[in-house]
């Protein structure tokens, strides 16, 4: 089912709505869709790189598996929190268990 | 024995040493961790991890609830699989593999220890599981699907090198 919303929009956003409109030629409402979902995905990715978000929590989100999301990441070129420190910790774990 | 959550299981799936990391360590997984892995049934990873769950390397238990991990993991942010991986790490008193950020914070909180992804490659070289050379092809796998920083990586390399020596 789809909704209609009213947004007021400046003439800038306008602007950029009617050109990516003829770039790609779709039409408005289809243009205003695309950007919303990039828009949220792109968010998302800020949050989980910030570390506001757990990769669970951004696969949820988005609406895909862990799986994918861990793809998605990797073509974004968005770098793991983890530092050689958090590394030498790991190794010693696992020195200590058989 | 250690815990996994989806994120290290996966990314050592993709980088194709999960079987070895199983034969040489007992891992658990709670249910909810095995849904995660296994509910695209079409990508490799998750037919590998399937799999391994049917060979019984990977076993699947059920974690009790307690309040006090709860409310922790709402602090994080954390979704339902590394909240259930958490609980199960905490109760076994086992170390959890995770390569999540917030959820090794989380670990942090608990006195949980935590094991990244990577820390295996070394491991499995140590113990003669795989060759140097093989580990050092695997670099780049970890790169792509880790996402680790290149001073973590050339630090790896660099051990697996010297165990060769």
């Amino acid at each position: 089912m789809v909704n209609t919303v009213s947004v007021r929009l400046n003439a800038d956003e306008l602007k950029k709505i009617r050109a990516l409109s003829k770039l790609e030629g779709k039409g408005k409402s289809a243009v205003v869709r695309e950007l919303i979902r990039e828009g949220f995905t792109f968010k998302s990715l800020q949050a989980y790189r910030e570390g506001r978000r757990s990769i669970g929590t951004l696969a949820h989100d988005l609406g895909i598996s862990i799986s994918a999301t861990i793809d998605l990441l990797s073509n974004f070129g968005i770098e793991a929190s983890v530092t050689y420190d958090d590394y030498l910790e790991s190794v010693e774990t696992l020195q200590k268990i058989k | 024995m250690i815990v996994f959550d989806a994120s290290t299981l996966i990314i050592l799936a993709k980088v194709s040493i999960l079987r070895e990391v199983l034969v040489a360590h007992k891992a658990v997984i709670p249910p909810i961790i095995q849904e995660e892995c296994t509910r695209e049934s079409t990508r490799e990873d998750a037919q590998l991890i399937a799999q391994l769950i049917e060979e019984e390397l990977l076993a699947v238990v059920e974690p009790q609830r307690t309040n006090r991990i709860s409310h922790i993991t709402e602090d994080f942010n954390l979704h339902r699989g590394e909240t259930v991986a958490l609980h199960l790490a905490w109760q076994e008193k086992a170390p959890l593999a995770t390569d999540d950020t917030p959820t090794r914070k989380a670990c942090q909180i608990l006195n949980i220890r935590s094991i990244i992804a990577v820390a295996f490659l070394e491991r499995l070289v140590q113990r003669d599981l795989i060759s140097g050379e093989r580990a050092l092809s695997l670099i780049r796998k970890f790169k792509q699907y880790g996402r680790y920083d290149v001073e973590t990586l050339e630090a790896v390399k660099a051990k697996i090198k010297q165990r060769r020596r």
